[in-house]
This record gives C-alpha cells, sequence and structure tokens, in this order.
C-alpha cells in the first residue's frame, strides 16, 4: 500500500511538472522546456505502463474506478504521445493532458477507492474488456472534444480578427476538424463494441431490467448523439463550428453517462 | 590585436552610394585578399548584400586600421573618402563583436528578424576561409555568430512573423490548413500585390491555381506566368465552387462577390473557405465573413496582422539582445583566455626541460638500469610534473579573465621565473607576417609584449 501511494504522488508530481514545462513553452517558446515537458509525459507513461501491468498480475485492472480512471489517464498520455509525434501540436497536447492530469489528480485525492470487495461475478473476462473498450472509447471521445473545442477557439479567434499569440499556437482548423472526427470514428466502434459485451454479460448474468437501466438508456443516447455526427460528416451535411459544438454536447453526454455509475443510481455501480 | 568594422548600411547611406560601393561576386574574392594584405590588417571579412557594405578586419592598432580600411575603399571603388566617410560607421572590439552578432540575428536588418543575412554572413566568412583571410580570431568569432543567429531564430519567435501583407495571408491561410498542396488558389484580377499573394501561395505548396480576369487576354497572360488555368470572368460560380482560397484584386467598382454565391457553394464543401480581398473599393461583400467556415479577410485586417508582427519581433528582438550580451561576454573571456597561452606553454616548457635533466642525472648515476625502468622512471616524474602544474595553469587561466589581468599574469611569470623562456619563444617565433596562417594571426594574442623590460601581456 505504501510503495502504491508512492508511485501515485510520483506520477502527479511528474505529470504536474510536464504541465508546467508545457504550459511556459506556451508562453514563452523554449525547445529545453518542450522536451522537457515531453521527456516528462514519457516518463509518466511509462510508470502508469508498469503500474498497470502490475495491477494485471494482481487482479483483473478496471475494477475499481480508481483503476479505470487510471487507465483512462494513460490512454490520454498515450494518444497525446502519438499525436505529437505524428504532427508537432504542442497545444493540443497541453489542453489534452491537463484533461488527463484533472481526472488523475481527483482520481488520487478524492476517489482513492481500492476496495477489494469486488463482486466474484466481476471478475470475468468478459466484464474486463467490456471496461477496457468504453474506457478507451470515453479516451477517444475525450480527445475528439479537446479537439472539437480548440476549433471552436480558432474559428472564434479568426472570425473576430484576433492575431494573437493564441491563435498563432492553434493548428489549423481543418486539421483540427479532421482529427476531431477522427476520434470520434475510433470511439465510436469502441462504445459499441463494449456495449455489446456488457449487454452479452448482463444476459449471462441474469441482471434483470436491464433496457431500463439508466447507465444502457445514457450509453444509448451517447451512441446516437455520436451516430448522428458521424452520418452528417460523412454526408458532408454539418461541418465547421455546427459539427463541432454537436461533438461537444456528445462529450458532456458521455460524461453525464459515466456520472450515472458513480453516482449508483444504475446497477454499474462500482464496487 | 583590435577588431573592427568599417562599413555602412542601408539607415546610414542612400542607395545610390550603396549601389556604387557595392563588391561584386566576381571581384569579392580577389577584394577580400587584398583587403588582407592591406597594412596593419591582419584578418578580413568582407559582408556585402543590398541594403549594407560591411569590412571586418582584425588589425594590429586601431587608428591604422581604420585608416586603412578606408583607404582601401577608396582605391577600391575609386570614391573618394570625402563622399563616403560622413555615411561610415566604425566600431571597434566588443562593439564591433556586437555589431556582428546584431547583423546575423537579423536585429539590424531593414525587416528586423529576417534571416537571409545570416546565410550572407556565412557565406561571406566561408568564403574568406577559402581565400585564407581569416584566422583563430575571425573562426571563432564568425563561427560563434553564426550559432547564435541560428539559436536566436530557434529560440525566439523573431522571424516567424510574417511582416507583409502578402506573406499576412499566407500565414493566415496555415490557421484554416494545414498544408497548402491539394488546395486550389483562385486569382481574380491582376493587381500586384493579389499576384504576389498567390505567388507565395503557390510557393508554400499550392498546387492548382485558377486566374479569372475580365481581360481574356490578361488572364491568359497571368495564368502563363503562374502555369495556371485561364478562365473568364463569367465563370466565377463554377471556379468558387472548386476554390479553397480566393485571392481578389480586380478594380471593379462594386462587390463581385456576394453572400448568396457564397452560401450556393457553401454546401458542396467541407473545408474552410478563405477569402482573401486586396482591392480598393472591395470585391466581396463583407458580411460574408459571417458563414460558418468561411473567413473574409480585406487589406486593412491583413495590415493589422502586420502591425501586430512588427510588435510581436520587437518583443522577440528584446529577448535576442539579452542572448547577444552574453555572447559578447563570452567572447571577451575567450579572446582574453588566449593572452595566456604563451605562459602556459613556457611554464609546461620548463617544466619539462628540469625533467628531462633529471632523468639525464638519473641516467649518469644508474647506468645500469634497464629501458623498461628507465621508462617507468620518466613516466612517473612526467606525472609528478603534471599533477604540480595542473593546479597553477588552472589559476593562470583564472587569472586572464580577471580585471587585474596583465598585473596578475606577469607576477605570475615573476614566481615561475619565466621570464627567459619566454623571451626565448618570442626570439623563435617569426616575426609577426602577413602570410595568414592561423600561428601568425594569433601570435600578437599569444606572445607577451616586452616594453622598457617589463613583460606585459596585451590582448
Amino acid at each position: 500500500m505504501f510503495a502504491e501511494r508512492w508511485v501515485y504522488d510520483l506520477i502527479i508530481y511528474l505529470y504536474a511538472l510536464g504541465l508546467l514545462f508545457a504550459f511556459a513553452d506556451l508562453l514563452h517558446k523554449n525547445r529545453r522546456a518542450n522536451q522537457l515537458a515531453l521527456s516528462l509525459f514519457i516518463a509518466v507513461w511509462m510508470i502508469q505502463t508498469v503500474f498497470i501491468a502490475f495491477r494485471l498480475f494482481e487482479l483483473f485492472p478496471l475494477m475499481t474506478p480508481f483503476d479505470s480512471l487510471f487507465f483512462y489517464s494513460w490512454a490520454i498520455v498515450a494518444l497525446t504521445l502519438l499525436i505529437n509525434w505524428l504532427y508537432r501540436m504542442d497545444l493540443v497536447v497541453f489542453s489534452a493532458n491537463l484533461v488527463g492530469f484533472a481526472v488523475l489528480a481527483i482520481n488520487f485525492f478524492v476517489a482513492r477507492d481500492t476496495s477489494r470487495h469486488l463482486s466474484r461475478l466481476l471478475l470475468s473476462e468478459l466484464v474486463f474488456v467490456h471496461v477496457t473498450m468504453a474506457f478507451l472509447a470515453y479516451a477517444a471521445f475525450s480527445l475528439s472534444a479537446v479537439f472539437a473545442i480548440l476549433y471552436l477557439i480558432g474559428d472564434h479567434l479568426l472570425k473576430q480578427k484576433k492575431w494573437n499569440r493564441l491563435l498563432r499556437l492553434l493548428p489549423s482548423l481543418e486539421h483540427l476538424q479532421r482529427l476531431s472526427y477522427g476520434f470520434s470514428l475510433i470511439g465510436m466502434p469502441l462504445l459499441l463494441s463494449a456495449i455489446i459485451l456488457g449487454v452479452i454479460w448482463a444476459y449471462q448474468t441474469n441482471i434483470g431490467g436491464l433496457w431500463y437501466d439508466p447507465k444502457i438508456i445514457g450509453s444509448l443516447i451517447v451512441v446516437l448523439l455520436y451516430a448522428i455526427l458521424l452520418y452528417q460528416r460523412a454526408k458532408q451535411r454539418w461541418h465547421g463550428r455546427r459539427l463541432a459544438w454537436w461533438n461537444v454536447v456528445s462529450f458532456l453526454a458521455t460524461l453525464v453517462n459515466y456520472w450515472i455509475s458513480v453516482t449508483g443510481f444504475s446497477f454499474h455501480r462500482w464496487m | 590585436m583590435h577588431i573592427l568594422v568599417v562599413g555602412f548600411n542601408h539607415k546610414t547611406a542612400p542607395v545610390s552610394l550603396r549601389e556604387r560601393m557595392a563588391f561584386s561576386e566576381d571581384e569579392w574574392g580577389k577584394a577580400v585578399t587584398r583587403l588582407r594584405h592591406t597594412k596593419s590588417i591582419l584578418e578580413s571579412v568582407i559582408v556585402s548584400t543590398c541594403n549594407r557594405m560591411e569590412l571586418y578586419v582584425i588589425c594590429d592598432q586601431l587608428h591604422t586600421g581604420e585608416y586603412y580600411a578606408k583607404t582601401f575603399l577608396e582605391e577600391w571603388f575609386s570614391v573618394p573618402k570625402s563622399e563616403f566617410v560622413d555615411h561610415l560607421y566604425i566600431k571597434q572590439n566588443d562593439e564591433a563583436v556586437r555589431h556582428l552578432f546584431t547583423v546575423v540575428c537579423g536585429l539590424d536588418s531593414m525587416v528586423i528578424g529576417e534571416t537571409q543575412i545570416l546565410g550572407q554572413v556565412r557565406d561571406a566568412f566561408l568564403k574568406a576561409q577559402e581565400h585564407q583571410t581569416t584566422g583563430t580570431m575571425f573562426n571563432t568569432l564568425f563561427r560563434q555568430a553564426i550559432t547564435l543567429g541560428k539559436r536566436a531564430h530557434a529560440e525566439t519567435e523573431l522571424g516567424q512573423n510574417a511582416v507583409s501583407v502578402s506573406y499576412a495571408a499566407v500565414e493566415l491561410g496555415k490557421k484554416l490548413f494545414p498544408a497548402f498542396s491539394g488546395k486550389t488558389v483562385l486569382l481574380i484580377g491582376a493587381g500586384e500585390t493579389g499576384k504576389l499573394t498567390a505567388k507565395h501561395f503557390q510557393a508554400n505548396g499550392a498546387d492548382r491555381m485558377i486566374v479569372l480576369n475580365r481581360t481574356w487576354e490578361k488572364a491568359r497572360e497571368v495564368a502563363a506566368h503562374f502555369g495556371a488555368e485561364a478562365r473568364p470572368l463569367t465563370q466565377l460560380h463554377q471556379s468558387l465552387r472548386e476554390a479553397d482560397i480566393v485571392v481578389s484584386s480586380t478594380g471593379a467598382p462594386g462587390a463581385i462577390i456576394t453572400r448568396e454565391m457564397i452560401k450556393r457553394v457553401l454546401p458542396e464543401r467541407s473545408s474552410p473557405l478563405f477569402l482573401i480581398d486586396i482591392a480598393v473599393p472591395r470585391d466581396i461583400e463583407p458580411d460574408v465573413h459571417e458563414l460558418d467556415n468561411v473567413y473574409l479577410y480585406d487589406i486593412d485586417d491583413l495590415q493589422e496582422i502586420v502591425a501586430a508582427n512588427l510588435q510581436l519581433r520587437e518583443q522577440e528582438a528584446e529577448k535576442v539582445r539579452r542572448m547577444i550580451e552574453e555572447e559578447v561576454r563570452d567572447f571577451r573571456d575567450w579572446v582574453q583566455t588566449l593572452g595566456v597561452v604563451p605562459l602556459i606553454t613556457a611554464l609546461r616548457e620548463k617544466a619539462l626541460a628540469i625533467q628531462e635533466e633529471t632523468m639525464k642525472s638519473i641516467e649518469r648515476k644508474l647506468p645500469d638500469l634497464t629501458e623498461r625502468e628507465l621508462r617507468v622512471i620518466r613516466k612517473h616524474t612526467k606525472s609528478i610534473v603534471n599533477q604540480l602544474l595542473r593546479d597553477p595553469i588552472m589559476r593562470a587561466k583564472e587569472l586572464a579573465a580577471g580585471p587585474d589581468r596583465d598585473e596578475a599574469l606577469e607576477m605570475f611569470a615573476h614566481i615561475f621565473a619565466l621570464e627567459e623562456t619566454l623571451k626565448k619563444q618570442q626570439a623563435e617565433k617569426p616575426k609577426q607576417a602577413h602570410a595568414p596562417s592561423l600561428e601568425n594571426v594569433a601570435a600578437p594574442l599569444r606572445h607577451p609584449v616586452f616594453a622598457g623590460g617589463k613583460v606585459t601581456f596585451r590582448s
């Protein structure tokens, strides 16, 4: 337990330091600060990976909200590092990691729930895959929303003709739109698969009233919202601001959907 | 040994003088070599661009260096001194170093932060090296300057923001599109700024261009210039459908692109539409900007961006000026440590001579020693010498960078009784020659100057 706390604190400090350097680089362009920030993010990601690997041997991770949010934060760091490797986007890396850090910090300091009273029923591979996919989908939707919000900021600045440092830091609107769409496209099949696996598991374990459960209804609404977004984009009916706003709304629905399982309105409540 | 800059730039000399006193590319090599062989001058580099002409020289005395540099200009260009001396600036030592650093960073340029000058100074230096007109001082100074220039541009935003209307349009375009390849530029009209803007988009990767003009002949002429497709103005609607970037600069009395026209083309596209209206009166209805995914910028908007960028460059220039001051200090420290080299050499020579004498004495007194035993003794006695000298050498270098360096180094030479060795060194070295070898050029720096029977150190 002591070792775990030590690892949590180390991750938080490294992550905070990384964000600090990333922010310093955004304010005053500095290659050394940028490299330090990236190195710290890589260090955070590696410690998280090792930690998840150890938890995997200990018991199936993602069984507690703590594990799941830890995994979510890991996915955010991994994806932003990948994005930064493919296209250099300092502002995106900073914004997305700010979300990842906030989730991790709240998780460590507020919801440090490491209860071992896991239901025997939950200890099945099916649930493991179901929860993993759901959180990967959440990570993809989070990044998609980050891109959409940055799009809206960029659009606002360009419309207001405000040529400032923030606008200069932003990637192009077309790029933001493309990446936002791309991450929605990745998140959608992940969430769908998670739902299908979850339903199969629920039927196997004879959970009644499945289709009236707020979490199931919430998840279906999220799927519907993202389905509309993807369809309208694919048909080229929506673009620009409209698409970005819809993305933000869909992500808010995702947050509400997550909140349902935290509050215990659903059979989905964490053990 | 002094560093001197004699020259003028766009701020101090009119273009009529600059064009008369510009070094042609063909004659440049001959000029820099002749300058190097001018009396009193030991190293030379000439920087000659359309906005500046500067002679960088290392000279043994400032006033003679300045005099001969001016004479060289007078003779080379056959322009009487009286016609150009008032336009010249003379920078000496630290000020000259600071000036070179300021020039390479683009802070002395017409457009602050421009990067072209860095390449021009680098080329001038490399060519001077080829002509063997540089030595220890300029090899170090110019390399440091070029590294600083690169660092200034890499670590600050000095040269990153557009300072012309046409570049500002391209920079704005980069906020809409990640790249211009695959994008279609529609150029309407044949205004000069419009053509220049379109040219910049093309240079930045736009691979398709359509040219529309009221006069068909003019459209074809401009299109041929860009390798673009010419169309009559009647095909405006069709062309708008295909365009990603529209640059309009016609002489039309009113708007030729209306909100309705743009609204009609919008459903067919998903990527942003960028409209640049450089015409006065304007060619595009301003409320087009309100449409989703459409961005309209007119000449005033672009000029505001240019003004903001210039202000930003000024802010960044402050950071670069701080970097320059640090580099000037570093170079000064380096020059000061150069003066201590003969002293260290003398100390080492003296110590090794003692060691060698001792070895000979051992060999005489112990003739039965084997080769191997002698080798071991030689190695260990040398080790004693080196270990004993390590600290004094380090201290001597520190003294060389201190405020009372001349007195301190004199005392150092006195304590170790190095005067004789130094005198011998001085006598052995050939007298400061005009041959541009590194050794000869650096010689005055590395040799103490004997005055009135006393040893003094000057750099």
